[in-house]
């Protein structure tokens, strides 16, 4: 699943990130695969999502979040 | 001395603290756009103190990280500092050490000051600075830009001659460090960490046409998938990252429901939060008006007197009309506004310290 399909409130896993140009990126803000998240909030008329990942609070933007494969 | 570390951990801050001075400083990202310098002398030793952007890792995304990245890696080195500032919050420490443990594998003399302690103890987080200096094999104190807190065994510590231990190449997987070594030796670079980041990024410091061809030859001839070895590194440091900090970092969870995290809830609420921010920026347009009301009647009336007395003292005709009816009420209709103006513009610091930019992973 992609995380731009993840409930809010939920917690779940990363399980692999799509060779992109961002996923360098993604990886330096430690959203690795095998990494914990809650998806805090989602914004509405798709707006950026706003995932946890340990104490690291990052704001995404759709296209980004979307590179993101979770379960 | 330089002073680096991620966006908006405090480096002005502490950089004002310790020079006397008052650079900008802010609540969000990207303050600092130039390099700063500044002084101070402790001990009788003079110190020259080197205020930088924030930058998120050792790969620039934006023109004031390629400035930072650029200095750390100039080639000639007779620029170089003789000792790098680390600063990290304690409240986000895990992914600020990333930083960390990329610039302790140049080889200059590293000493980390953790900043934000006084926030960090209110949230219920226990750091164990000794265990870190162990495990990073670079002298760590623990301060406050705010309460002051650690500046004096901050500008002791610097005192000290740093020497560096350099340690083995933990970014890279064992069978690519031939590599890598082979590729220092090539381009006659000492520090392998350094010749890392030029074969995984293209960096302005070597745009010249020998170079990439060099570079471009060596990566072909032997197959390397650059971005790999670049997501690697990430792995591979975070792994060693999250061993560190299960150990030397600890959470009160009972603490840190703080003030921030409730807040969150209602100001980030799909539909309360654009009710919220609907409601401030109504509220600040309001008292605009409320609290310039009376400078705006006082200039209002300032200003018909003045027409007032200038129709008295001249003769009537076009001239006395040009002054009265036109010139004082046009500069009054102009002027009227300033108190307006000036009460938004003396808000904006307030508006900003208060947390309204949650941290956003471009620009
Ligand atoms: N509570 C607390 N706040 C701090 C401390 N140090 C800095 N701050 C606040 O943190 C915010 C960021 O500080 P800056 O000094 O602008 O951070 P910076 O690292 O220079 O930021 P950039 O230049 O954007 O990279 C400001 O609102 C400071 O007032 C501290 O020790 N405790
Ligand atoms: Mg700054």
């Amino acid at each position: 699943m992609r995380l731009t399909d993840f409930e809010v409130k939920k917690k779940g896993v990363i399980t692999e990130i799509v060779d992109s140009p961002v996923a360098g990126k993604l990886m330096e803000f430690g959203i690795l695969p095998g990494a914990t998240f809650t998806v805090l909030n989602k914004a509405s008329f798709n707006g950026p999502i706003f995932i946890q990942v340990g104490a690291n609070r990052v704001m995404l933007r759709r296209d980004e979040a979307s590179a993101i494969i979770v379960e | 001395m330089a002073l680096v570390g991620n966006p908006n951990v405090g480096k002005t801050s502490l950089f004002n603290k310790l020079c006397g001075l008052n650079q900008k400083t802010g609540n969000y990202p990207g303050v600092t756009i130039d390099k700063k310098r500044g002084n101070f002398t402790h001990e009788n030793i003079p110190f020259e103190l080197l205020d930088l952007p924030g930058i998120n890792s050792l790969y620039p995304n934006s023109k004031d990280e390629e400035l930072v990245v650029n200095y750390l890696l100039n080639e000639q080195g007779d620029e170089l500092p003789d000792l790098i500032l680390v600063v990290v919050s304690a409240l986000n420490i895990k992914r600020n050490l990333y930083l960390l443990d990329q610039l302790r594998d140049l080889d200059l003399p590293v000493v980390l000051a953790i900043n934000m302690c006084d926030l960090a103890e209110k949230r219920g987080i226990k750091i164990d600075e000794k265990l870190l200096r162990e495990e990073f094999g670079v002298e760590v104190v623990k301060v406050s830009a705010r309460s002051d807190q650690g500046l004096k065994e901050l500008k002791d510590l610097l005192l000290k001659a740093h020497s560096v231990n350099e340690r083995e190449p933990g970014y890279i997987e064992a069978d690519n460090r031939d590599l890598l070594h082979q590729f220092s030796k090539i381009i006659h670079c000492k520090n392998e960490y350094r010749s890392f980041l030029q074969l995984t990024q293209d960096l302005e410091i070597n745009q010249k046409e020998e170079f990439s061809k060099l570079k471009k030859e060596f990566i072909e001839s032997n197959k390397i998938e650059v971005r790999k070895w670049k997501i690697n590194e990430s792995i591979l440091r975070y792994k060693l990252i999250g061993n560190i900090i299960k150990k030397s970092v600890v959470t009160d969870k009972s603490a840190a429901d703080d003030f921030t995290t409730k807040a969150d809830k209602l100001l980030l609420h799909p539909v309360f939060g654009y009710v919220f921010f609907l409601l401030i920026l109504f509220s600040i347009f309001q008292s605009v008006f409320w609290l310039a009301a009376f400078p705006m009647d006082m200039i209002d009336a300032g200003f018909s007197a003045l027409s007032g007395f200038v129709a008295d003292a001249l003769p009537s005709g076009y001239f006395s009309d040009l002054i009265t009816q036109g010139l004082i009420p046009g500069i009054g209709g102009v002027v009227i506004f300033v108190p307006q103006i000036a009460i938004l513009f003396l808000m904006f610091p307030y508006w900003k310290r208060a947390d309204t930019c949650p941290y956003c992973l471009s620009d």
